[in-house]
């Protein structure tokens, strides 16, 4: 009788440590999926973890990007020419922080061809100059950053994540929300953390890079309720990318608020008397007086936000 | 002692199986209980073999429970003598609002309004894991019986034959049509019937004379017309070679096929820029068709101030070239003016919406649709429209949408939602001063 009590024990606490594993197991792959589905950005991501060095060469391998190219980056040389690349800082000493900064110069370049965004419109010739300057820009960035070139972009940030420890707090949140994330940080959370410490370093392609993200989910408010209150996305949102923009003016001689910047090069493609304006020039014609209080409002509190 | 341990333990380990293991078949307390909602009496056998065109569904046995529909005529029904030329535009209207469900339960007898709106607002649940509401499903509801209403009326009276013009039309789009000529037969009584009628013919007119402008824009083909062929040829042999890279991509991916995709794009978007280059556009008619229009112009824009909700709803519209998004109701950036089609675009109109736009200095179209939408609703209402839960507006809002959908609407009337729930103190500021600039225009 005792035997078969200690059977029962055995075998219950057996099947329902078999259980719990293969549940949880479950849950987490559901969990990965779902993330794949939400994220937008993290596709284009780095897909090696920091600690691919340590890893067995075949499992390298495997996860290595298809580009041809990468195999240049095995190369020790390779982190020499990065660094090379890199000598003049424009947005911090922070490697990671530089690159992923110039990263975000080239989003805004579109794969370096500006055409489609007239959509069959002929550009007009207001139009064309900033789009002229824009392409002049773009080109000048793959000259001087061949390694950062779209195809090979997210294999740099990655080879860099892995390869220079950040300095900084700002690198350090990029290094830990993209690599140990598989490159799948969850979007608010990860903006929301993203501003104060941008808005503290000083640093405008960070600031864009935040609500640029933010625009991949549903849920794309980065600040709480009480801060502004009404539910209108659209204008929330608005007002959002409205005072990100302000603040990202005063960092690195206003590049995100110049006339062939993001932010204006598609005001001016949308409408071209706003060609030539920068950020500062559009708002005085644009903005409502309830909007510049709102504007207002979520500056002040991305402020109060920096450490 | 040790057998007290052992006990422990399988209490512990019965109790986490028991935890983790009935926590999927927990139900939420806000999961809506199951309603019965049912027009029944009459066999769907019985009616017009126009519209019995059952299909499968996927709505699930659970959903048909909920919302279980059988068409039948309504003792609410009117005969055609009894239809005044005001019931027949308010069909019209509440037609156009019954689209979601009229076109599927034309399409599909076993469509099932609840599971339709459930199945809509499932990428919404991430932000709103408690949807849907009571308030909502009755919403959902008390307008699928309306609509359900609208469809037995429109059934049960003779309307005109569907004129038949060898295009295939939906079902939906037949009675449609059915129902306009209906109205054009109906005589108009009362002023409020005049009224509304003068104004259909009007918008008409208006419409005929600014498709007049933008048909002289266009440019004519004639004489140089061997090269325009001779391009269109080449954008017939590229979108044959865009068809075959579909197929290609379908089965193997590659950077090329899509490098050559969008090689094709821009040289198909080139060559449609060299044909309307070899276009003439003879600059007198041009002229002379805008100078008849400017005068049909006038006449409709004079009717936004005539203070009747029907009339500034219809006038509106049209002036913004808005046939479909009521979102835009206010100002449509969207306005076919012939811009990147024909070679010289009509942008000498001005609307409604731009006119207000000049007055108050706001020069962001996306900005100025930020306050100038709302302020157009808010004094349509103020004329008298219905903006109440089952009026114009809300239940677009309440749960018609997509994105824009607010739980908050169904029990609102619009400008209580709007103040209260959608916009912001200054947000509301900014519409009530544009809404104030809309009444100094329209009321003088």
């Amino acid at each position: 009788m005792r035997s078969k009590y200690w059977l029962l024990v055995v075998l219950l606490l057996v099947v329902s440590t078999y259980w719990i594993f293969s549940g949880q197991e479950k849950s987490e792959n559901f969990n990965l999926s779902s993330e794949g589905d939400q994220s937008i950005v993290a596709s284009n991501k780095p897909s090696e973890s920091p600690s691919s060095e340590s890893m067995p060469p075949a499992t390298k391998t495997k996860q290595k990007q298809p580009s041809p190219k990468t195999d240049e980056q095995d190369d020790p040389n390779e982190l020499d020419q990065w660094l090379a690349q890199l000598e003049n800082r424009r947005y911090s000493e922070d490697t990671s922080v530089e690159i992923t900064s110039f990263a975000m110069e080239f989003e805004s370049c579109g794969n370096n061809n500006s055409q489609w965004l007239f959509n069959n419109l002929e550009p007009t010739e207001k139009q064309q100059h900033i789009k002229t300057i824009m392409d002049d820009h773009c080109k000048q960035l793959v000259n001087d950053y061949p390694l950062l070139e779209y195809n090979q972009r997210y294999a740099g940030v990655e080879t860099v994540f892995n390869q220079f420890p950040a300095s900084t707090e700002l690198g350090r949140y990029l290094q830990s929300h993209f690599v140990n994330s598989n490159g799948r940080p969850d979007n608010i959370e990860f903006s929301r953390g993203l501003v104060p410490l941008a808005l503290n370093e000083g640093n405008a392609q960070m600031l864009y890079m935040a609500d640029w993200i933010s625009r991949f989910s549903l849920k794309n408010r980065l600040f709480d309720k009480q801060v502004l209150q009404g539910q209108h996305q659209d204008y929330l949102k608005t007002i959002q990318t409205i005072a990100l923009t302000a603040l990202s003016c005063d960092f690195q001689n206003g590049i995100t608020c110049s006339p062939s910047a993001s932010f204006m090069r598609d005001k001016c493609f949308t409408d071209e008397k706003f060609c030539g304006l920068d950020f500062n020039q559009w708002y005085v014609k644009a903005v409502t007086p309830g909007m510049d209080a709102d504007v207002h409002l979520l500056k002040q509190h991305f402020q109060s936000q920096v450490p | 002692m040790k057998q007290g341990v052992f006990l422990l333990v399988v209490v512990l380990v019965a109790l986490i199986y028991w935890l983790l293991n009935d926590k999927p078949q927990q139900k939420s307390p806000d999961s809506p209980k199951p309603n019965v909602l049912s027009f029944e009496t009459t066999s769907t056998s019985d009616l017009p073999k126009t519209i019995n065109n059952p299909k499968s569904t996927n709505s699930s046995q659970e959903d048909e429970a909920e919302f279980k529909v059988t068409i039948h005529q309504s003792t609410d029904v009117k005969t055609n003598d009894e239809l005044s030329y005001l019931d027949v535009y308010r069909m019209i209207r509440k037609f156009s609002q019954c689209q979601n469900v009229i076109y599927r339960l034309l399409e599909d007898q076993t469509f099932n309004p609840i599971a339709e709106f459930k199945n809509r607002i499932k990428p919404y649940k991430d932000l709103n894991p408690h949807w849907p509401t009571n308030h909502q499903l009755e919403a959902v509801k008390q307008h699928s019986r309306t609509c359900q209403q609208l469809l037995a009326q429109l059934q049960s009276v003779d309307l005109p034959k569907a004129a038949n013009i060898g295009v295939k039309k939906s079902l939906f789009i037949q009675l449609r049509d059915q129902l306009r000529q209906y109205l054009l037969v109906k005589k108009p009584n009362t002023a409020k019937e005049h009224a509304i009628a003068d104004i259909l013919s009007l918008k008409q007119i208006w419409q005929d004379h600014f498709d007049q402008v933008l048909e002289v824009s266009k440019g004519d083909e004639t004489q140089n017309l061997e090269q325009i062929e001779a391009l269109q040829e080449q954008i017939k042999l590229l979108q044959q070679e865009r068809s075959e890279l579909n197929l290609q991509h379908r089965e193997n991916q590659s950077n090329d096929t899509n490098r050559r995709y969008t090689q094709i794009w821009f040289e198909i978007s080139d060559l449609k820029k060299q044909i309307t280059n070899l276009r003439l556009v003879d600059p007198e008619a041009r002229s002379q068709a805008i100078e008849a229009f400017e005068v049909v112009n006038e006449m409709l824009f004079a009717q936004l101030k005539t203070r009747d909700p029907d009339v500034f709803f219809e006038t509106q519209r049209t002036l913004e070239q808005n046939k479909y998004n009521i979102r835009f109701f206010g100002y449509s950036p969207h306005k076919n003016t012939g811009n990147g089609k024909y070679k010289v675009p009509f942008i000498e109109y001005v609307s409604p919406g731009e006119v207000i736009k000049n007055l108050i200095g706001i020069q962001d179209n996306e900005i100025f649709g930020l306050v100038i939408n709302y302020a157009t609703k808010l004094y349509h209402c103020e004329l008298g429209a219905d903006c109440g839960p089952e009026g114009e507006w809300i239940p677009d809002i309440c749960h018609i949408g997509y994105q824009n959908i607010y739980e908050e609407a169904c029990q609102s009337d619009l400008p209580s939602f709007y103040q209260q729930h959608l916009l912001n103190q200054n947000q509301w500021q900014d519409v009530q001063y544009v809404l104030s600039v809309i009444r100094g225009i329209y009321e003088n």
